[in-house]
């Protein structure tokens, strides 16, 4: 099977042969003394140490330098990015048995802006766009952990067109206001999941008003925001109204008592772009929901409005969130629609782009390193230019194309 | 050999028979004639007659004179000096003469070389050449000459008039006529009555809904390119006419274009052609949000991260939008809605936000 792959990637590569002569050589990282993490793929002793690594575990520490190599995230911070990474990127954390990101010039642009922030200005938002698969759900991770190391309170939607889709989801009228709807197992979601990325911060930070759930049940001032957690998760009916209670506490905290906010939003576009497919939420009279009308979706919305400060909202828009027909571009203006624009202006777009030569062929050593890649065709410099030829150095691309080998 | 054969045969009839006989019309004229002499002549002498062997006796043929044949003389330019005044030669404009062409020149497509021997066509009653214009009646002998003789009929170029821009500027409108002369029975000519004026529509006096309705209004007697418009008629039956009425057309569009229907107020955001960010929804955010700013900077009291530009100004929309900054991100904004979004269009929006909320990239 592997002569046979191997056949057919020698003479894919003399149909191409013209190309690669013309490339000069191809340029890697210089060699650093970094440890040897793995001791799952273990590498052959007369093979040549590849740098694809950098020892600077910290991301606030990562420059320039550091672009386009590969940093290990520590088993204690990897739980606060761990629940709301998709699980593909779990799974090959798994399969390359640890965690790995590679730093990329749009996080340390994010971190350059943040660290120069004036945090008593209504929140800046920032807009990360860029083709599909081309690495900005891992650069909002990256900036998250970056975060997470300065003391900031992390309120993240994973995916946010999961809030307005789903097959035999459940939607109740809100409790709050009779013309919103909640999705308690949503909420429900979210609360564990923003428990899990701000541990340990949570039981200090204490509600500075009163709510009145039930006509027996209500959380008194001072009430800590893991008992409301709690509370929303063992009533789910109230998840929802939970989850607007801890972001407007946050809002407010954040002005009066100095917290940093970070609120991170992956495909942003799905609050303000109708979603019309089968799936689409609808209310018990079968009509079909708004994304306004969710108040999860409300009351992130209002997370992204200026008006509040000591926070940074950073927001990526993705193609998947918009219909079929509305994903012809990638840029954040033609996914967000007119009403997503004049939501989120003014904001600093940051386009992430797709890999560098230098990116993607460290990308490529870390997978050989792992022994992702066990060809040996693609090993050698003519595979790896194909690889790189064949995927557009498009990162989503290119891992799928080495998976195969 | 076959018809001598039946010749023979007819006069041994004849001889025997001694009386007319129909001859067949293969046989010549000519021989039919001798024949009919000699049926005389036996008849007459009643002898008979003698038999002559052909080619015993001596002929004289009377020589036909040769036909005139038609002589050409040798091509002119064989017999043309160096020296010659070339407008002589070819003083009109017409089709390619290859013997008054003085040059070797050779044009046409040869497939292969069994083809002309390989070479291509020379100008020797080559239909290549004929087919397309020459210029050889416009060659700068010609052009000097036509300039000689129309001098005299030439005025004194104007002073203050010597560069494109500055005849644009005095002469904004430019109005275009032809007189046609040819040799005929009528001096008439139907297109000579078409007239047509030109002008660039930024010397027109217009504000934004009048220069809309204009352009509107024109329809595509208006080049978006070049800015120009251009009304051209030929509806009256003359010259004089027309040109009055294209200077109808342009007064009735310019003032037709200055009203205001009472339809026309019904057009809201999204019937705009152009995004104009005055009009929308991102320049009262932006003031808010800058009002915003500046209270909390106030409140603050602290000089460092402070937006510089709105110290001490009265922050009201009419301001706002005349500071620099604001005209930049204003610029970018309304590029990015009307040029379409690309990453430079993208940058330069990011650009302007991050001077406009003072951001900095530290990198």
């Amino acid at each position: 099977m592997a002569a046979s792959i191997g056949q057919k990637l020698s003479s894919v590569a003399s149909r191409t042969n013209s190309l690669l002569k013309k490339t000069v050589k191809l340029t890697e990282h210089t060699p650093c003394a970094c440890p040897y993490y793995s001791t799952a793929a273990k590498r052959l002793e007369h093979e040549p140490r590849i740098a694809c690594r950098t020892s600077e575990t910290d991301p606030r520490k990562h420059t320039g330098d550091h672009v386009g190599l590969y940093y290990t995230v520590p088993e204690e911070e990897m739980a606060v990015i761990k629940t709301g990474m998709h699980p593909w990127h779990l799974r090959m954390m798994k399969s390359f048995n640890e965690s790995c990101l590679m730093v990329r010039k749009p996080a340390l642009e994010l971190k350059g802006y943040l660290d120069k922030l004036n945090l008593k200005h209504p929140v800046p938002r920032f807009l990360l766009y860029g083709r599909r698969g081309s690495g900005k759900t891992l650069t909002l991770h990256h900036t998250m952990q970056c975060c997470h190391k300065d003391g900031w309170i992390i309120v993240h939607a994973p995916w946010a067109g999961q809030w307005v889709r789903g097959w035999y989801k459940e939607v109740a009228v809100s409790t709050y206001k009779p013309d919103r709807y909640d999705l308690p197992a949503d909420s429900a979601e979210w609360l564990t999941h923003f428990r899990a990325q701000n541990l340990g911060k949570l039981s200090e930070l204490k509600t500075t008003s009163e709510y009145i759930w039930t006509k027996r049940e209500k959380a008194e001032v001072g009430t800590s925001f893991e008992e409301i957690i709690n509370f929303g998760l063992s009533r789910l009916k109230f998840s929802s109204d939970c989850v607007g209670v801890l972001l407007k506490e946050l809002r407010v905290q954040a002005e009066t008592q100095g917290l940093k906010v970070l609120v991170v939003v992956d495909s942003v576009n799905a609050f303000y772009v109708q979603w019309n497919q089968q799936n689409a939420l609808k209310n018990m009279e079968k009509k079909q929901l708004r994304p306004g009308e969710i108040s999860l979706v409300h009351n992130f919305k209002k997370m992204l409005s200026p008006t509040w400060s000591h926070g940074v909202a950073i927001c990526a828009v993705s193609e998947e969130a918009n219909d079929e027909d509305k994903r012809e571009d990638f840029t954040p203006i033609y996914l967000l629609g007119q009403e997503g624009f004049e939501a989120l202006d003014p904001f600093i777009p940051i386009y992430v782009p797709d890999y560098t030569e230098k990116e993607a062929l460290s990308n490529i050593n870390y997978y050989i390193d792992r022994n992702w890649i066990q060809n040996d065709y693609g090993k050698t410099d003519e595979g790896k230019r194909e690889l790189m030829f064949v995927s557009n150095r498009n990162p989503f691309n290119l891992a799928k194309i080495c998976a195969q080998l | 050999m076959a018809s001598s054969l039946s010749v023979k045969k007819t006069r041994l009839i004849l001889g025997v028979m001694n009386r007319s006989l129909h001859l067949s019309s293969s046989l010549k004229s000519q021989e039919s004639e001798k024949l009919e002499n000699k049926k005389e002549s036996s008849l007459d002498s009643e002898e008979f007659r003698v038999y002559e062997i052909k080619g015993l006796k001596k002929v004289s043929f009377v020589r036909r004179p040769e036909r005139w044949s038609k002589r050409f003389p040798p091509p002119r330019y064989r017999t043309m000096p160096t020296d010659q005044d070339w407008t002589d030669v070819w003083p009109t404009a017409s089709t390619f003469k290859w013997s008054a062409v003085p040059f070797p020149v050779r044009q046409g497509y040869v497939e292969n070389s069994s083809e002309n021997e390989g070479v291509i066509p020379s100008k020797y009653a080559n239909l290549e050449l004929m087919k397309g214009p020459n210029f050889l009646h416009l060659t700068p002998a010609h052009v000097k000459k036509h300039c000689k003789a129309i001098k005299h009929f030439c005025t004194q170029w104007p002073e203050g008039l010597d560069t494109d821009e500055q005849c644009q500027k005095h002469f904004p409108l430019e109005s275009v006529t032809s007189d046609y002369v040819f040799a005929g029975p009528s001096l008439t000519d139907d297109r000579a009555r078409v007239a047509s004026i030109k002008f660039k529509l930024t010397d027109l006096e217009l504000d934004n809904h009048a220069r809309d309705k204009f352009i509107r209004l024109v329809g595509d007697r208006y080049d978006p390119d070049t800015g120009d418009v251009v009304f051209e008629s030929n509806r009256c039956p003359l010259k004089s006419q027309n040109l009055e009425y294209v200077k109808f057309i342009l007064t009735a569009v310019y003032f037709e274009s200055w009203k205001r229907e009472s339809w026309e107020q019904q057009k809201e955001l999204s019937d705009m052609e152009q995004y104009v960010w005055d009009q929308n929804k991102s320049s009262k955010t932006c003031v808010s949000l800058l009002s915003d700013i500046k209270a909390r900077d106030m409140a603050s009291g602290d000089e460092q991260g402070k937006l510089s530009y709105l110290s001490e100004k009265e922050v009201d929309a009419s301001v706002v939008s005349d500071l620099p900054e604001v005209q930049q991100y204003k610029e970018a904004v309304e590029n990015l809605f009307n040029d379409g979004e690309s990453i430079e269009t993208l940058n330069t929006y990011r650009m302007a936000v991050e001077k406009l909320l003072n951001l900095k990239l530290d990198v």
